[in-house]
């Protein structure tokens, strides 16, 4: 089964490489072979840690596996087809959408913290945005798209509730509903639209999202393990000044913000692959800014969905993809920076 | 062999679309599934549990006035191997049609609390589980604790909305392990370990 398993992964990342090839799309290849490069390294890892015995090795080595996975289903959805991409998109915003709703309790009577079984109606609604926001990206009608879910969608759930003839716990479902829709069906949705806009754009902001997730865990480890050997005094309380204790206890400023500047760095590295938009190509300065808003935005949707599942007292948001927890676990940083980077390239290029 | 091809379609279907959770195959050569009942997907659930090759050697059991007519019929009868149980017939009656079937080499998906309830409260179990576990020491009965299925379709509801499923396998009992000289106790003993257990998941 292990062996069969590789040769499927295997066949799936080059199946993917020779569609891009043959599509011509040079800078897609660059990235693709990055990224391959990357997982290799942490490969390279996980073996050295595992002939050292190390007790890192089998959580690095579950991430590493289920980073492959992620990875290859990935590239082969953007590689294949713009109708596979949406699908794979919008099944993507579905997926964290329903995890959302399942983490949440559901009870019949009133209770602070729980949906009510009288709120199915609209949680199924919410689920059916995503196949109305991938048709509308589809035909390519921008201005429905950017307003259906908030505007529609969002004023058509109190409507629900009130043709239900509820009064107990509604705001409080309402909320619960309309977060869920709003950061997963619409925040997230938005990358249905950058299909349309160019493959690269959803490289550019998938790929240096993930990376701040990957470099915030070492470099807050690494500063973690620097600053314990400080003495006390004015540069330790620096460094060891937290962003939110109680929601994430091991997260610093410090670290934060220097993974933020990492991500910027590296923004630069995709300015001379990012193809050419109407009005103009992606400068330097601008790379730079939008790097150091996902790297901002990537560290607070971390922390938001830490708040949220500390308020619902669960730690993993699922079981789905083995080492890293369940999808929002994965997707949370990205609901913060695909839609800020989406309206600044739209906003600034076309 | 239709049968097989409509499961591996409805597992399909019930992994993309409801998202339920992966949980190791059962390998035994047969034995019993007990598990909590709140929703008509525990069923489909429960099923893949059992590889497909096994499906047609696992038989269920539901309400005969419920589900000898109409779709939920002909699902109950061709596809998930149902014995209908007339719900006035006598405890003996009933328990004597599972141990026919179990004689006859197949497995059996049960749930002790005998009808689906309120959405996620648990009730009493039913000691025909202790019977059965006392008639067939040897065989494995494991208890289930599903979740998420009494929000995708509770009891009343007309239509599914996915919310993720998990399914939770837990060790399994053995009736030889309570077998003693008043079988009415060990078989009491046996129901409430088997309810214990799979309570010891629930959230509160």
């Amino acid at each position: 089964m292990g062996i069969l398993k590789n040769l499927l992964l295997i066949t799936i990342i080059s199946g993917s490489f020779y569609l891009v090839y043959r599509k011509d799309e040079q800078e897609m290849l660059y990235i693709m072979a990055s990224i391959v490069a990357l997982l290799l390294l942490f490969t390279l890892v996980w073996k050295l840690l595992e002939l050292k015995k190390s007790s890192m090795a089998d959580e690095i080595k579950k991430r590493t596996i289920t980073w492959w996975w992620m990875v290859a289903v990935f590239m082969l959805a953007i590689a294949l087809n713009k109708i596979v991409s949406f699908f794979f998109l919008g099944f993507l915003c579905f997926a964290a959408l329903r995890e959302y709703f399942s983490l949440i309790p559901m009870s019949e009577v009133y209770q602070s913290r729980t949906l009510s079984f009288k709120d199915r109606p609209s949680v199924l609604l919410c689920y059916l945005t995503v196949p109305l926001m991938i048709y509308l990206a589809y035909i390519e009608w921008y201005e429905l798209f950017i307003i259906v879910v908030p505007v529609y969608i969002f004023l058509l759930i109190p409507i629900i509730f009130v043709l239900q003839n509820r009064t107990e716990g509604s705001i409080k479902s309402i909320g619960i509903i309309t977060l869920g829709l709003l950061f997963f069906s619409y925040n997230l949705g938005h990358c249905l639209f950058m299909i349309n806009i160019s493959p690269m754009l959803i490289m550019f902001c998938f790929v240096l999202t993930e990376v701040r997730d990957l470099a915030s865990y070492w470099i807050g480890k690494i500063t973690a393990s620097a600053t314990a050997r400080l003495s006390a005094g004015m540069p330790k309380r620096i460094l060891e000044y937290k962003i939110a204790p109680d929601v994430s206890p091991n997260k610093t400023w410090f670290a934060g913000l220097l993974s933020s500047c990492f991500v910027a760095a590296l923004s630069l590295g995709f300015v001379p692959i990012m193809p050419q938009f109407p009005d103009g190509s992606l400068t330097y300065t601008y790379a730079l800014i939008v790097g150091l808003l996902i790297g901002i935005l990537g560290l607070f949707g971390d922390l938001v969905f830490s708040m949220v599942k500390r308020d619902v007292k669960s730690k993993d948001s699922g079981t789905l993809l083995p080492g890293h927890g369940g999808i929002i676990d994965r997707v949370d940083s990205l609901v913060f920076t695909i839609p800020v980077t989406f309206h600044l390239f739209y906003w600034m290029y076309f | 062999m239709l049968n097989i091809i409509i499961h591996a379609l409805g597992r399909l279907f019930i992994s993309v679309f409801i998202g339920v959770s992966s949980a190791p195959k059962l390998t035994d050569k047969q034995c019993i599934i007990a598990a909590n009942h709140n929703s008509h997907v525990d069923i489909m659930v429960l099923f893949r549990l059992f590889p497909l090759t096994k499906i047609n050697k696992v038989k269920t059991i539901a309400a005969k006035d419920y589900f000898s007519k109409g779709l939920l019929g002909f699902m109950a009868r061709s596809v998930f191997n149902s014995i209908l149980v007339d719900r006035r017939a006598s405890a003996r009656e009933t328990m004597d049609m599972f141990t026919k079937e179990i004689e006859a080499g197949y497995s059996l998906i049960i749930f002790p609390e005998g009808t689906r309830g309120k959405p996620g409260v648990i009730k009493e179990f039913k000691s025909g589980i202790g019977k059965l576990a006392l008639d067939f020491p040897d065989l494995p009965i494991y208890p289930v604790y599903l979740s998420g299925a009494e929000k995708t379709l509770p009891r009343g509801a007309q239509v599914p909305v996915p919310f993720n499923i998990t399914i939770n396998v837990l060790p399994p009992v053995y009736g030889r392990e309570y077998a003693g000289d008043n079988p009415k106790e060990s078989r009491d003993k046996i129901t409430a370990e088997i309810e214990a257990r799979i309570r010891s998941l629930t959230a509160d």
